[in-house]
């Protein structure tokens, strides 16, 4: 190595201390990681199948898809991902910043804090409680704890940057701060609802805008929670493991503040071709794209670092494991931005191909990421030699295989349906009208994908097995070497900038040249409170851009004068659909293209979701779009036979049977609070409207019930005036009609006006 | 593996990791000043210039749509020897196959035998004496029997090819929903043969 100093030794040093690090604290998070990530994933692998068979909910209504899903989606983000984060945080802050953890107290708290949310989270789900936003379905309170948990690991972790010894910040801590802060901001105010009781409450923002702040929220949960912390982790512990230095300081700079400031732009390139304003779905994709080089910048720093160092990657199954998910991030983060471009995007929404890609990020990137540092990590912290090298080889093996035999035929699902959606034959109709044809063609790529998620799940199972077998041959007691090093000196002089490369130009090119060498970035490095400022400032300026124009610009939702808030009875109703996680599988927006049109009505206007408190516009559809269902099918004998049994109405459904709708009672003296709170949230109800709330919804319950037995007299004396499934039935009937009603005779009133352009 | 000239370690490190001054790969900084300028040339055609709306590109595709249909089949009107007429052509008949599929196998499922809806298969039928009287069910629907009308959701040659393809399941009787309604006369025989070679090669156009 043909080392050569470029900067002397800097500073004059204080007294000389000693301390010990805290890994108690990471063997707990690094057990919690491996043992969620088992539940999280064997979650995963039950939906899988529930897709392919779906009796396999065994009809029972908490083990059903639309309610598992949400909590495979938020075990493996949440509880996998965020213990293997704090892990790693945790670990290798204390190295980095030579310091133990602030507090001991705020890192128990943290650890267990964390791990009740988890299961809190667990209970909830299944039982239908849920927001109904999709990785933000956790309702109030919980979302208050989890708000607290991270307020105490923030002060935990800045406590440690401020007692720190160690001067500068290295590049995985300014990740961890991105990471941090912007959790945090994102947490916050994806989440400001209203509640309506102890469990139950909705968003302050509804239709397009809560549209918008979810996906912001989503979109930067995947930028934040998946990404940021897991290149700070790249950073510590793959130079680490492969003992090589970082390929390039400069990339680490430009690539983290150009993803930490370009990432927050992207969120509506979840949105294309719908009801959100066209310029906004414009950013979204165009930032998108302009994301792929910082997100590459990261893949080359761990790529290059490698350098010199790839015969030991034939040696370790743990670069294995971070070749492998590096290699993965780049390919998902050129997918990506691909993926966001409009055109694609026409094709890639609501298909599998979006389930594909989460998968390869999620599988690729961040758990063999995880594992790698695991497996690392292991000997360490249980301060003996792994229990099975061949068993950490096997799961490597078994885990790539496993990804491969998930995304393929995922990929290849998400095409076929794509392309059949959008099939015409000679003479111009749809050649696959009904949706359930375009379903059943993709039971085969099902299968196979719920095979490899097995296999990975085996992989995955072996690492606990590894730990626990390490765990059991550990020393009776931790040693816990002193550490020495010396304070901070209270006063510090930074070198000094270099000189510009350039001589004969202007004085600006000289000023811009001395800026490109980034030797300033240095001095911040030093200051962590003018760092984490500035990032907050990049993550919260970039939000405002979009966010602002959202809210304030009114032609973003023109009004549509026949739109009116729900009755009592839908409302209700709406709330089953969500609590049932309904918009997993169903989609409310029709988008604005001939197919979709031709298959399911005329296409969604902003207009149209003024009152809708979660937007449910979905992202996925395993059904088909149920926007206009309310034009397109009227009978309500058809919906109580399909919910009792779809395959009854609809051959080759794979709809899970909803009998519990048609047995469990409403109860209809939880409805004017909802109402009540509706009317908070400024949706014109009048005071009358809540308290005859209850009269209402049972009127309209008899009505429809009155309605199903005309159309079919066999349902005379089944009582599902007061079954949930009356409700949800008013709910449908309604769903996307008022479009196409004649407008209101008198002129509404200002308060109303104002609402329904709000 | 030698490592390369240009690899100049800084003297700090972190942990024991240490970093290189190494320059940030050519080919990267271009890709990413690329993106960052595409944004420009985008915005300036699609959102200050010329460039297609969504709103335009989807008003094109019905345009072309309409003139496919209109080509194929003309201007159709609801009478009993247009409907009937239209029994036998082929191409029409696949078309409105999915057609039917699509809107209506919910309730009269894939085949025609009924199910929350009617049995169209065979010669009890509720709403209907003529065949004429399929294209009126069609267009208003019998709503307070959850039979929606299509009135606004279809064009009126659709409703025309729609209404010979329910007609002409009856040629099939198939077991499914048990009868209901009256029986009805069979329906009227086309008086003159279609021309259906001039509309398999503009349906093929």
């Amino acid at each position: 190595m043909s080392a050569e100093a470029v900067a002397p030794r800097e500073g004059v040093t204080g007294p000389l201390e000693q301390f010990r690090y805290d890994d108690k604290i990471v063997r707990a998070f690094t057990l919690a990681t491996v043992v969620w990530g088992i539940v999280g994933m064997l979650v995963g692998v039950i939906v899988a199948l529930q897709l392919a068979k779906p009796e396999l909910n065994l009809g029972i209504s908490w083990l059903t898809f639309g309610r598992l899903r949400p909590l495979h989606t938020n075990a493996v983000i949440f509880a996998f991902a965020g213990n293997a984060v704090f892990a790693a945080v945790y670990y290798s802050s204390q190295r980095l910043l030579k310091a133990r953890m602030f507090s001991d107290l705020l890192s128990r708290f943290h650890f267990w804090g964390w791990q009740a949310i988890i299961v809190s989270a667990a209970i909830t789900l299944p039982l239908g409680i849920s927001q109904g936003k999709e990785y933000a379905e956790l309702e109030w309170p919980i979302d208050i704890a989890v708000a607290v948990v991270w307020v105490a690991f923030a002060i935990n972790f800045f406590g440690t940057v401020a007692r720190r010894r160690e001067r500068h910040l290295y590049v995985a801590l300014w990740f961890y701060i991105a990471t941090i802060i912007t959790i945090a901001v994102l947490h916050i105010f994806n989440n400001l609802v209203l509640p309506v009781s102890a469990l139950k409450s909705y968003p302050i923002y509804a239709g397009v805008q809560d549209a918008f702040m979810q996906w912001w929220y989503g979109h930067n949960a995947v930028g934040f929670l998946l990404t940021t912390p897991f290149l700070g982790l790249m950073y510590y512990f793959l130079p680490k493991a492969a003992n090589r230095p970082v390929f390039s300081y400069k990339l680490s700079i430009l690539h983290f503040w150009s993803l930490v400031f370009i990432y927050i732009w992207a969120g509506p390139h979840h949105l294309h071709y719908t009801a959100l304003p066209a310029w906004a779905s414009t950013l979204g994709m165009l930032f998108s794209v302009m994301l792929w080089m910082p997100s590459w910048g990261g893949m080359l720093n761990g790529l290059l670092t490698l350098r010199g160092a790839w015969h030991k990657v034939a040696e370790d199954p743990i670069l294995k494991f971070f070749v492998v998910a590096v290699t993965f991030y780049g390919m998902s983060t050129f997918e990506g931005p691909m993926l966001s471009v409009k055109s694609v995007n026409a094709l890639s929404h609501y298909t599998d191909w979006t389930i594909a890609h989460v998968h390869a990020g999620a599988l690729g990137w961040v758990r063999f990421m995880t594992y790698g540092m695991v497996y690392w990590l292991m000997p360490r912290l249980f301060q003996t030699e792994l229990w099975s090298r061949k068993l950490m080889t096997t799961h490597f093996w078994i885990g790539t295989v496993g990804i491969l035999l998930y995304i393929i035929p995922i990929y290849a699902a998400g095409l076929t349906q794509g392309l059949m959606w959008r099939a015409f034959d000679a003479s111009g109709i749809l050649r696959y009208t009904d949706f359930v044809t375009t379903v059943n063609t993709l039971m085969p790529f099902y299968w196979m994908r719920a095979i490899g998620g097995t296999l990975y799940l085996v992989g995955a199972a072996a690492c606990l097995v590894n730990l626990a077998m390490t765990w059991v041959r550990r020393p009776a007691s931790y040693e816990q070497p002193l550490q020495q090093a010396p304070a901070l000196a209270r006063t510090y002089a930074d070198q000094p900038l270099p000189p510009p490369r350039v001589a004969n130009v202007a004085n600006v090119g000289k000023v811009l040249d001395v800026f490109a060498q980034m030797r300033w970035h240095r001095h911040w490095e030093r200051l962590p409170i003018r760092f984490s400022v500035w990032v907050t400032i990049a993550v919260v300026s970039a939000s405002l851009f979009e966010i602002i124009p959202t809210f304030v610009i009114k032609s973003n939702v023109p009004t549509i004068a026949t739109v009116q808030p729900y009755t009592p009875l839908e409302l209700a109703g709406r709330d089953i659909y969500v609590a049932e996680g309904c918009y997993n599988c169903h989609s409310q927006m029709v988008r604005p293209m001939r197919h979709e049109i031709e298959r399911y009505g005329d296409y969604s206007k902003a207009g149209e979701f003024v009152y809708d408190r979660p937007f449910q516009w979905g992202s996925r559809r395993i059904g088909p779009d149920l926007h206009r269902i309310g034009q397109t099918n009227t009978s309500v004998s058809w919906h109580v036979r399909h919910f009792n049994r779809p395959t009854d109405t609809s051959k080759g459904s794979i709809m899970p049977r909803y009998q519990w709708l048609l047995e469990e009672r409403l109860d209809f003296s939880a409805i004017p609070p909802k109402v009540a709170t509706m009317r908070k949230l400024g949706v014109p109800y009048t005071e009358a409207d809540v308290e005859q709330a209850e009269q209402n919804a049972r009127d309209q319950a008899e009505q429809i019930y009155r309605k199903l037995i005309a159309e079919d007299g066999t349902y005379e004396g089944s009582h599902l005036q007061d079954k949930k499934v009356t409700a949800l039935i008013a709910y449908l009937l309604r769903l996307g009609t008022d479009i196409t009603k004649p407008p209101p005779e008198e002129p509404i009133s200002p308060t109303m006006e104002a609402v329904a352009t709000h | 593996m030698a490592e390369p000239e240009r690899d100049r370690l800084f003297e700090h490190e972190y942990d024991g990791i240490k970093e290189y001054d190494n320059p940030m790969p050519r080919w990267w900084v271009y890709l990413f000043a690329g993106s960052i300028l595409f944004c420009f040339p985008y915005i300036i055609y699609y959102h200050l210039g010329r460039g297609p709306s969504i709103q335009e590109t989807l008003d094109a595709e019905i345009a072309a749509y309409a003139e496919q249909l209109m080509a194929t089949y003309g201007e159709l009107k609801p009478d009993t020897a247009t409907i009937v007429q239209y029994m036998d052509n082929e191409i029409a008949m696949k078309g409105m196959e999915s057609l039917f599929k699509g809107k209506c196998a919910q309730c009269h499922v894939a085949d025609g035998s009924g199910n929350v809806g009617p049995n169209l298969t065979d010669d009890y039928w509720l709403n209907v004496e003529q065949i004429i009287d399929i294209a009126e069910v069609l267009n208003n629907g019998r709503v307070a029997k959850g039979m929606p009308a299509w009135k606004d959701k279809l064009t009126e040659t659709q409703i025309v090819l729609l209404s010979s393809y329910v007609a002409r399941l009856r040629r099939e009787p198939l077991p499914g929903k048990e009868p209901q309604g009256d029986r009805i006369q069979p329906w009227p025989q086309s008086a003159e043969p279609p021309p259906a070679d001039d509309l398999a090669a503009g349906a093929a156009s």
